[in-house]
Parts: C-alpha cells; sequence; structure tokens
C-alpha cells in the first residue's frame, strides 16, 4: 500500500471521525443551519429511514446478545441433544418455535447461525426464520386485532404459513447437502486474502459444515463441524473457563454481530426507505383486479416494504378496498418470510446462491398456497 | 493477525463512535420530542432501552480501545476478539464505517418533519374506513335494514361538550345513563340539531346499529356515539371511530361531528373539497397508513395543503372515485399547531372492553 494513499485516507478518516462528533454534540442547532435541505421528500426518507432502523436496533440487539449468550454458555453437544432427530418432529419443531421464542426477523438471523454453528440442522433453523415472524402469539394477536371484521382472513394467515413452512421444510430436508451457509468471516478471508497474511481459523472454517441432516454421514458431520468450530473458537467456548471470563467475551460478540448484521439492515432500510418515498399506490391500484397480478403484485409488495410481522396486518386491513383478501393474504403470509430488509439480513449470514433458490421457493410456495386457499374458498 | 496495536486501538474507537452516535441519536430524539414521529408510543420503551445497551456495548469497546492502544504486545484486547469483522485497509475503513456514519449523519442532519400531504398521497388516504371491516361496502344497506321510525331526529336530549376528549367512556361501557347525567349540565351549542323528547329504547337503537359478530364492537361504541350531540373523533380512537361512523353512517348523517388533522388534497376532489387525514401507525413510521375524512367547505382556499386544522361540521356523503364516502360539511374551523405526537394508533383495547 502506498504511503501517501495511506497518509491521505487517515487524515480524511480523522476528518470524518471529527464531523461525526461534531455532529453528535452540536446535532440540534446544524438541523437548524441546514434549511436548504428542507425539502418534503427528503424529510419523508428520513422518517421512514431512520424509523426501519431505530425500530429494528432493540430486536437486532436481542437477537446478537441472545446469540453471544448462546455463544458462551451452550455447548454444541446440548444444542445437538436438544434437537428433534426424525425429520417430521423436526420440521414441526422448526415451524412452531416462534410459539416459544417470539422474535422477528431482525433478531431471529443472528441467532439461527450461531444455532446453526452449534449443530442444528439447517432446515429447522431456516423454517424457524421463515415462521417465527408468523407463528408466534404476538403477531397473532396483532392480525386477529387488524382483521377483527374478517377473522377467516386471520386464520388464513396462520395457516397458510404454517403449510408452506412445512412444505419448505421438507424440501430443504430433501434438497439440502450443504450448509447453506456462507464460509465464515467473509471480512476476515477477504482481509487476509488481501493482505496475503492468512490466518488459519478463517479458511479452515469456510469448509466446514458438511451438514449433518442426512442419513447416514450424520455423525461425521457432526464431528467434522464440532473439530472445526473448536478450532476456531477455541479462546471463547472453553468449557472450563470461569463464568465470569466467559461472560467478559460477550459484549465483543455483540459488537462483532452487530456491525456485520448492520451493515445490512441499514442498506435494507435506505432502500425501503427510497421506495416508500418516491412509488405511489395510485400507480398500482389497475392490477388489483387481475387474480394473478393482484397476488404477485401484493407479494412484491410486502418484499419491498419490509415491515415488522407485527404491524403488517394493520397496513394490509387499509388496502381492504383495493385488493381481494386472497391478495392480501399473500402479502400477509410473504412479507414476513421474505422481504428486502430480510434478504440483505439473509446475504450476510448464508451464501448467495442458496438465499436466491429459497426465496423463490418461498414466493412460488406462497403464491400457489394463496390461490388454493382463494379457490377453496377459505379465506 | 497483520494489525498494529494502534490500527486495532482505531477500529474499536470507531465502532465505539458509531455505536454511541446511534445511542445519542435515540436520546437526541427522545429528548426533542421527536421521537413520536418516528416510533409509536407503545414501541417506545424498547427503543429507549436499545439506547442503554448500544451505550453499554458501546463503552466496551472504548475500553477495548484503550487496551489495544496501551498493550503493545498482545494485540486482541482484553479477550482476545481476534477482530474477525474489522476491514483491513483504509479506505475499506471508511467504507465500512461511513456507510454506520451515513443513518447518523441523515439523524442529525436532515431536519425532522412531519409526514403530510406528500407521503398521503403516495400511499393514499383511506377515505372509505368501513372497508378495513367489511368487505362489501354497505352502500345498500337501507334496502336490508328497515328504517327505524326516529331516524329523522336522530339526536339525543343530551348534548355533549365539544371539545373534550373521551376518556371517560373508558370502563364506563353500557352505563350510558351516567354519561347522560355528566353531559346533560353542560351548554348546547347553537347551532345544534333539534333535540328529541325522548330517549331512543334499547330495541331502536338496535336497529339502528344492526351487527353481526364481527361488527359488533363498532355497533356498541356507534350506539354510544350516537347518544351524544357531537361526534368527537378523538385521536385515541381516530380510525375507530371514522370506522363507526362509516359503517353506521345512515344513523348519523345529519350529526356534528369534529375532527383534527392535516389538510390533504388529490387531484380528483373538487375545489371546495378536502381531506381531513392523519397517519395511523402500529409500530414505526415506515407502516404509516393516512386515514382521513372528505370534507367540503366554501373557504376551502383559506386552507393551505398540510396545515392542521381542527373542524366542525355535519356530517354527510358524496360520491368520489366511484364509491359513496362520509363527507364533512363544515360549519367551523379553527386552525391549530401540528400536535407532538402527530400519529395515531389502532386502539388495542378497542372492542375489549364492550366484552366485559
Amino acid at each position: 500500500m502506498p504511503n501517501g494513499w495511506m497518509r491521505w485516507t487517515t487524515a480524511a478518516a480523522s476528518v470524518v471521525c471529527a464531523a461525526l462528533l461534531a455532529l453528535i454534540f452540536f446535532g440540534r442547532d446544524l438541523s437548524e443551519w441546514t434549511w436548504t435541505l428542507d425539502n418534503t421528500k427528503l424529510q419523508n426518507f428520513k422518517i421512514i429511514f431512520i424509523s426501519i432502523i431505530l425500530e429494528a436496533l432493540p430486536f437486532l440487539l436481542i437477537g446478537v446478545i441472545v446469540s453471544a449468550l448462546l455463544q458462551a454458555f451452550v455447548s454444541d453437544e446440548l444444542v445437538r441433544k436438544l434437537t428433534p432427530r426424525n425429520p417430521v418432529a423436526g420440521v414441526l419443531f422448526g415451524a412452531l418455535l416462534g410459539i416459544i421464542l417470539p422474535l422477528c426477523e431482525c433478531g431471529m438471523i443472528p441467532i439461527v447461525r450461531r444455532l446453526m454453528r452449534k449443530g442444528l440442522p439447517a432446515y429447522i433453523g431456516l423454517i424457524y426464520i421463515v415462521a417465527g415472524p408468523i407463528i408466534n402469539p404476538v403477531v397473532f394477536g396483532a392480525t386477529f386485532q387488524a382483521f377483527r371484521a374478517n377473522e377467516s382472513l386471520a386464520y388464513s394467515r396462520f395457516y397458510l404459513a404454517f403449510f408452506v413452512s412445512v412444505a419448505l421444510g421438507f424440501i430443504l430436508y430433501d434438497r439440502l447437502k450443504q450448509s447453506p451457509l456462507k464460509p465464515d468471516r467473509p471480512a476476515a478471508i477477504s482481509a487476509s486474502a488481501q493482505s496475503g497474511t492468512a490466518s488459519g481459523h478463517s479458511h479452515g472454517h469456510g469448509q466446514d459444515h458438511r451438514h449433518d441432516d442426512h442419513g447416514h454421514n450424520h455423525h461425521h458431520g457432526h464431528q467434522h463441524e464440532h473439530q472445526h468450530s473448536h478450532h476456531h473458537e477455541h479462546h471463547h467456548v472453553d468449557s472450563n473457563a470461569p463464568f465470569l471470563k466467559k461472560l467478559s467475551a460477550t459484549p465483543s460478540h455483540i459488537a462483532d454481530e452487530f456491525f456485520e448484521m448492520g451493515k445490512y439492515l441499514i442498506l435494507g432500510s435506505l432502500i425501503t426507505g427510497l421506495m416508500q418515498t418516491f412509488i405511489t399506490r395510485s400507480s398500482f391500484a389497475a392490477v388489483a383486479d387481475h387474480e394473478l397480478l393482484s397476488h404477485l403484485f401484493m407479494m412484491a409488495f410486502a418484499y419491498v416494504l419490509s415491515l415488522c410481522s407485527t404491524s403488517d396486518a394493520f397496513v394490509a386491513a387499509s388496502f381492504g378496498n383495493l385488493f381481494p383478501p386472497a391478495a392480501l393474504l399473500s402479502f400477509l403470509v410473504l412479507g414476513p418470510m421474505l422481504d428486502l430488509k430480510n434478504t440483505l439480513m439473509m446475504l450476510a449470514v448464508f451464501r448467495k446462491k442458496f438465499v436466491l433458490k429459497f426465496s423463490l421457493l418461498i414466493a412460488v410456495l406462497v403464491l400457489i398456497g394463496s390461490i388454493a386457499f382463494d379457490r377453496l374458498g377459505i379465506v | 493477525m497483520p494489525k498494529s496495536s494502534a490500527a486495532l486501538a482505531f477500529h474499536y474507537l470507531a465502532r465505539a463512535i458509531l455505536l454511541s452516535g446511534f445511542a445519542l441519536l435515540i436520546v437526541h430524539l427522545v429528548r426533542s420530542g421527536n421521537l413520536n414521529l418516528y416510533i409509536a408510543p407503545r414501541m417506545q420503551l424498547i427503543v429507549k432501552l436499545s439506547a442503554l445497551g448500544l451505550y453499554a456495548v458501546a463503552a466496551h469497546q472504548l475500553y477495548s480501545a484503550i487496551r489495544a492502544f496501551f498493550d503493545k504486545d498482545k494485540h486482541g484486547g482484553p479477550d482476545c476478539d481476534c477482530m474477525h469483522e474489522m476491514p483491513v485497509t483504509w479506505g475499506k475503513s471508511l467504507l465500512f464505517y461511513g456507510w454506520f456514519a451515513l443513518p447518523l449523519i441523515i439523524g442529525y442532519v436532515v431536519p425532522d418533519g412531519l409526514l403530510g400531504s406528500s407521503m398521503a398521497s403516495a400511499k393514499g388516504v383511506q377515505f372509505a374506513p368501513q372497508t378495513t371491516v367489511v368487505s362489501e361496502p354497505r352502500t345498500a344497506r337501507s334496502e336490508t335494514v328497515p328504517t327505524p321510525p326516529s331516524v329523522e331526529l336522530p339526536s339525543p336530549s343530551a348534548s355533549a361538550p365539544a371539545a373534550e376528549p373521551d376518556p371517560a367512556e373508558q370502563g364506563s361501557a353500557g352505563t350510558d345513563a351516567t354519561e347522560q347525567e355528566a353531559t346533560e349540565q353542560e351548554n348546547r351549542k347553537p347551532d345544534a340539531p333539534v333535540a328529541l323528547d325522548r330517549e331512543l329504547s334499547p330495541e331502536e337503537l338496535d336497529l339502528l346499529f344492526p351487527s353481526d359478530n364481527f361488527t359488533e364492537a363498532y355497533a356498541a361504541y356507534g350506539k354510544k356515539l350516537f347518544l351524544r350531540d357531537v361526534v368527537q373523533v378523538t385521536p385515541k380512537r381516530f380510525i375507530e371511530t371514522l370506522t363507526t361512523v362509516d359503517l353506521y353512517r345512515d344513523a348519523f348523517l345529519g350529526k356534528t361531528i369534529e375532527i383534527s388533522g392535516f389538510v390533504y388534497r388529490e387531484s380528483g376532489m373538487g375545489p371546495q373539497q378536502f381531506g381531513i387525514s392523519r397517519f395511523a401507525v402500529a409500530c414505526c413510521s415506515a407502516d404509516a397508513s393516512p386515514y382521513g375524512v372528505m370534507a367540503t367547505f366554501a373557504g376551502a382556499d383559506e386552507l393551505e395543503t398540510d396545515e392542521w386544522v381542527s373542524v366542525t361540521g355535519t356530517l354527510g356523503t358524496t360520491m368520489y372515485n366511484d364509491i359513496e364516502i362520509i363527507q364533512i360539511d363544515i360549519a367551523d374551523f379553527v386552525r391549530i399547531p401540528a400536535p407532538g405526537d402527530p400519529y395515531v394508533s389502532p386502539d388495542f383495547d378497542f372492542g375489549l372492553e364492550q366484552l366485559e
């Protein structure tokens, strides 16, 4: 690296830091100086963008804290012992886990990744990511509140979510032969590749996870992963380490994961904010009458809105005059399973190709399911 | 690890600054009262708590930075975090931390504005809130429901206060008699409709407010509203009140209604028409959905779009975008400052107290 470049960027970095500090301490005054930026669209964008981040922060924090605690205090053996062996039990476990662990997707992804690294079969973790944000008591309450007059739609949401996640679970169980997790620590890998100082643990870890959710290789798979994670995490997961030492490692993990997931959260919020600011609802009322289009449209809409599953029912209810209930059902089931924000967060954790296939599979299942519900007269 | 301890300290420091930046942003919004613009009240506590959590993590990162800087030999900080996520080159660091600084800069620099007409038109104001409850608008209601004789004089004897929120009705469900006693002492507004010299019997009320399982709560609430001289659309029950009035519009036609919100205009409205709207927010403003009621006023020119007003007027209906919606014929308006808490929330208790 040329020396001048380094000096220049150092200076730039310190200017940014100083500016940031100034902003932090004089934030209120600055808002008054910047009246030239007083533009409605910009303000609207700011409100959406910042509100999504603020709303997601607590859940992201809960997620990374639980993940860090799991890392420090729950052994891989325990996770494996508690995991159902039977695929049917595993699928049901994943689909209904949200009832005991009601989390939204921002908090879920770091926890599921941690559990998968500790030996939770991938299909169970993925079903939880998909079903958990819908099949949980908080969302149940909110949905019935919003659709008090259309209870069949509220029930349909949970039935369809359950069917889709169970179907997804069996497909994943059957097809997923490889861990969907990204090779560990992409930052460290690219970093070491660039600086030419490969540090063993990241490369080694990247090749692990020949996963364990299929037949004969079961035991072997476990062993393999076990070795690696121990190799990699030997600083932290020392079962003999004193309690306090374990606890003291927790904040670092929290910060690590916060920054790792956070960059995708910011990107998701940014895009969602732009979409909400610049796309108008009247531009799409035309598709409402067409059956397939109305489903596809509401699914796409749920995807870009990236709402929390506790509040999307109210938004869906406000569409009651525009779209048929079946299209609302597509919106209500797809949105929590799949949206822009959570796709980006999944990309932080899972392989790109996998995320793509997985997302398409969910979309197709939801579409088929909600059209079937419509035809059968359930909605 | 290739990093020098000074570089490591820099990374920890940057992270500490960013984390505390987010925490301070939350504190800043709480102190300026602007958190209401972003987060619905019921979710605010958890956001405030997250500020504490962020501070704690930031403090730990700062501590690690100091440790890394002074422990020249050991690069790992107090517990050998090994810095998995840290970008290596300066350029990458700048991009990475700049990315996190972006929401902070936008958060601090761009002034806080209310969501108003421009966002409302992007999202589409819900002028027919009954469609959120029943899938078929009840425009043909009068065919199925026999109109009771009392409907021509739909005003009960009691007069309600004109500008008082209705916390009193909480907990006094079904005890309309007490409410009447309380309100009878109030002065009657001069333009109030002619009072009925007898009270409606419960049977007559039931005829006016037919309900099924789905609309039970609205019917019960409608009966209570009906007994007042002025129907107040309070912020606490903004959506529920508008929905009830829309659902049982036949009963409420000609009644005086009072509502506040911002002036909303869109193409397709007549020159004297505008909407009076508020955003309903369940969690955060990303899920904001604008609800409103159409208003017509001869002096509509006087009111600017996005101005906040409190209006009183008579309830009627109008055709808009091929459906019949309720409309207020404004008799009186007052300009009001935008409330510090501009959004309304769905009332999570609505319908529950009537079951008791």
